[in-house]
């Protein structure tokens, strides 16, 4: 087990990135070293493991986006603000008690916020907008339960006592919000006006696991009992997300409703109690999902356009690039031993066993949705020919192809490796004859099934695509909270309280000192004058 | 030159006397040699602060000498200080001196006062507490950036009043204080900046730098050297609540105009500016800033 501590050396356009491994002997050194500044080391190698991963992924990232934002006038933001995320992600990751997750948190929101704002027009700010407005959502509940734990006398998570439920409750619900799990799920999709490797970075691997990451942690405390919120909202978010990457479009979408499916997959996992298997879908999920947005980054670019209906033939313009969409895509599905399988599998199959049949039929059928829609990118991107004459054409070149490389073998062996780390390299579920190949079929269904489905009726796309309504709903229902919210800034925080706080504390505090400062200048008459109040007030006091 | 040995000499004396008489002579010895270096830059301020002087002075040798007017002790060398409610004399001198005799003026003539305060244990909390309001609150309406210090100089000697009571205290204080105020005295000097509108006229960025790292240290935020000697102060004494909340109020004040030097010299940078101010900056921000961290 080690520790990878990386320096990104950004020069000029392009940014190198060094990533030094710290051999074994020096894990105690630097866990003592934290300690001593109040970081502690309490399920350190959960931590490390996390921490590597995110440094691995932010590191290929940063590469890629020297390539993806080369010619942006504002790169320089674009980098501080991306090591402002990382930084506000490795300090979530690290932290044991509330109060450094608060910051972690909070950081996170704000420097996604930005980061999707990145682009100057509407769409981005109001996608911006609704991603910080749901992630504030969470940020209230979160403090709300910093302030129920202010009664266990610490902040730590392992005194949880007396609210111990409703402190839960609310870090669900607020892990909900920083997960996109079905009720405030409208960002996600909406979250990909940003720049690709944003989407790559903050939209696949990082952010969106800040939740799952803190429901790992607190995980013990439903651990043997499981907690059929998770499984219901897991499931159900799988189920409908992965029905709206069936009818939907736009190539950046699909793949961020294919986070979204997974996400719900562990959450799922989570609520069952399989606490390990969450991680380590977390784990593999991680790894080939930034390698996906990031060849989908590439394939835009070279294209031009974004939609699914204008794109085809990329496997000859771009044959490494389409390799990897289409090893990235089998690993989503669940392909036998590629990292995506072993972690979806153990969770498919468990979940047989563990829980009621609805929400494990809502599983199998995500499963399907999930190779459906993969299959059909990897069908619509590489194999047709292209019909649209005015889209680009490039060659493969750049900067993205170390990154490429580098996460493909972390998408191809990272579940394997993962699997050996924690069991030893056998894992044994048992189950009747039929299901065990339930995954495998699952994933052959899917894959035949883009061929028969082709295209769809123009309003079942619309139901389909848009997630049963639910930026709609949520749309409306936060349209009268914001109007009365505006009258409050503007007669509240603009008016009243204004006068009566700061401003007036300004005024006064002028007059007092312009007060001070005519008692101290040079006229004879106003030195005689404060001579006398200074010596009556001196005598009235002692 | 001779009027810089009188002057060192004084200081000498001051610190090795063994007697409130030795105290009286070397502050004599030491008002009477500082008169010269200011009468090349302002006769109306020598003779301002020569006056004042002398008759803080007599009052002091009338308390010593006599039982009947001992209580006078602490009132004289509050006058030679520069405490409310007899600050005004600083403020008027300030004003038209330069910064080196300020520097000169604001931290090693008071040692002598100091002393003899630390010797009777002064803490009169009718002092520290005008004293604090009249610093935090006399500096906000100027734009003089002497001025400014010079009701820095004020609020800061309530909070040197306020640890009187042990001499370790005041000294650790009192050096804390000189060094931060040395350093952010140097760097206001090199530029020849007068007033604050002048601050934005484009300063280096190291520059800005160094002088807001110096007055935030002086204002008392963490996690430079002025928040250290604050923070001593009030955990080291016993304090009532009215005068911990005065004291923290004033230092909130003193912030106010600390600020506003440090920020219009930040908004506005440019790349020339003092060239031979980098290693006094880089300086400056050792002392601020790396010191505090390695006590840690």
């Amino acid at each position: 087990m080690c520790i990878s501590l990386h320096l990104t050396v950004y020069r000029s356009n392009k940014c190198l990135l060094l990533i030094f491994i710290i051999p074994i002997s020096w894990n105690l050194l630097i866990k003592n070293i934290l300690f001593a500044f109040g970081l502690s080391s309490v399920l350190w190698l959960a931590k490390t493991i996390i921490h590597l991963l995110s440094s691995l992924n932010s590191s290929q990232v940063m590469i890629y986006s020297s390539y993806y934002m080369m010619g942006e006038t504002f790169v320089n933001r674009f980098m501080y603000m991306m090591l402002g995320f990382i930084s506000s992600m490795v300090l979530l990751i690290m932290s044991s008690d509330g109060l450094s997750l608060m910051l972690g948190w909070d950081g996170l929101g704000i420097t996604s916020y930005l980061l999707i704002m990145f682009y100057k027009n509407y769409n981005s700010s109001s996608s911006g907008m609704i991603t910080i407005l749901s992630n504030r959502v969470g940020d209230v509940l979160i403090l709300w339960s910093l302030g129920l734990m202010f009664y266990s006398k610490s902040w730590d998570y392992m005194f949880l006592s007396y609210f111990s439920l409703s402190i839960m409750l609310l870090f669900i619900l607020s892990s909900f919000t920083k997960s996109a799990q079905l009720p405030f799920s409208a960002w996600l999709p909406a979250a990909m006006a940003a720049p690709t490797p944003v989407s790559s970075l903050v939209h696949s691997s990082t952010l969106v696991t800040a939740g799952i990451y803190l429901m790992i942690r607190l995980s013990p405390s439903f651990e043997e009992s499981g907690c059929f919120l998770l499984v219901v909202m897991g499931a159900l978010t799988s189920f409908f997300s992965g029905l709206a990457a069936f009818g939907e479009n736009d190539l950046k979408r699909v793949i961020a409703l294919s986070t979204l499916s997974q996400l719900g997959v562990m959450m799922f996992s989570l609520g069952l109690g399989l606490t390990l298997f969450c991680y380590f879908h977390l784990f593999a999920h991680a790894l080939f999902k930034a390698l996906l947005f990031m060849c989908s980054g590439v394939v835009i670019h070279s294209l031009g356009v974004q939609d699914n209906r204008r794109m085809g033939g990329v496997s000859s313009m771009l044959p490494y690039t389409s390799y990897i969409i289409l090893v990235c895509s089998l690993s989503l599905m669940g392909f036998p031993y590629l990292s995506g399988f072993f972690s979806k599998d153990l969770i498919i199959e468990s979940s047989e066993s563990l829980c009621m049949l609805f929400p494990s039929v809502l599983m199998l059928v995500s499963c399907l949705l999930t190779s459906t829609y993969s299959s059909r990118i990897a069908m619509v991107c590489l194999c047709s020919y292209n019909y649209n004459l005015s889209c680009q054409y490039s060659d493969e070149e750049g900067e993205y192809l170390t990154p490429l490389f580098v996460l493909y073998w972390g998408a191809v062996m990272g579940g394997y490796i993962f699997l050996l780390m924690f069991s030893g390299g056998d894992v044994s579920i048992i189950l009747g004859p039929l299901k065990s190949f339930l995954l495998l079929s699952l994933i052959t269904v899917g894959v035949i099934l883009p061929y028969f489905v082709k295209s769809f009726s123009l309003s079942l796309s619309h139901y389909v695509s848009s997630m049963m309504f639910l930026p709609f709903i949520t749309g409306r229902t936060s349209f009268m909270p914001l109007l009365m919210g505006e009258l409050l800034y503007h007669e509240g925080d603009c008016g009243w309280v204004e006068e009566a706080g700061p401003s007036l504390i300004h005024h006064n505090s002028l007059r007092g000192s312009s007060l001070f400062s005519f008692l101290t200048s040079s006229p004879y008459k106003v030195l005689i004058l404060s001579s006398l109040l200074f010596t009556l007030f001196m005598y009235f006091y002692s | 030159m001779i009027k810089w040995l009188c002057l060192f000499f004084s200081y000498v004396l001051m610190v090795s006397s063994h007697s409130w008489l030795g105290l009286w002579l070397s502050m004599e010895m030491n008002s009477l040699s500082f008169v010269p270096i200011m009468i090349e830059e302002s006769k109306e301020s020598s003779l301002k602060y020569f006056l004042i002087q002398s008759v803080a002075s007599v009052i002091f040798l009338a308390s010593i000498l006599s039982q009947s007017f001992s209580f006078l002790t602490p009132f004289a060398l509050l006058i030679k200080i520069g405490a409310a409610p007899f600050h005004v004399w600083l403020i008027s001198i300030s004003k038209s001196v330069s910064w080196k005799v300020l520097a000169f003026l604001m931290t090693f003539q008071k040692i002598g006062p100091l002393l003899g305060l630390a010797m009777i244990q002064f803490t009169s909390s009718f002092f520290i507490l005008i004293s604090a309001v009249i610093g935090g609150l006399g500096g906000v309406n100027q734009s003089n950036i002497r001025l400014i210090m010079a009701f820095s100089s004020v609020s800061h000697l309530s909070w040197l009043m306020v640890n009187m009571t042990s001499f370790f205290l005041v000294s650790a204080y009192y050096v804390a204080y000189v060094v931060i105020l040395l350093s952010v005295i140097a760097l206001l000097s090199q530029s020849g900046l007068l007033s604050l509108a002048q601050m934005s006229d484009g300063t280096s960025l190291i520059y800005s730098a160094s002088v807001m790292f110096g007055l935030l240290s002086l204002a008392g935020l963490p996690p430079f050297l002025g928040f250290f000697i604050k923070w001593m102060s009030l955990e080291m004494n016993l304090l009532s609540p009215t005068l911990i909340l005065t004291l923290v109020l004033s230092s909130c004040l003193s912030v106010y105009f600390y600020f506003k030097i440090a920020v219009t010299s930040l908004l506005f940078p440019s790349e020339g500016g003092a060239q031979g101010a980098e290693t006094l900056a880089i300086l400056s921000m050792g002392f601020n800033v790396l010191l505090p961290l390695s006590a840690l």
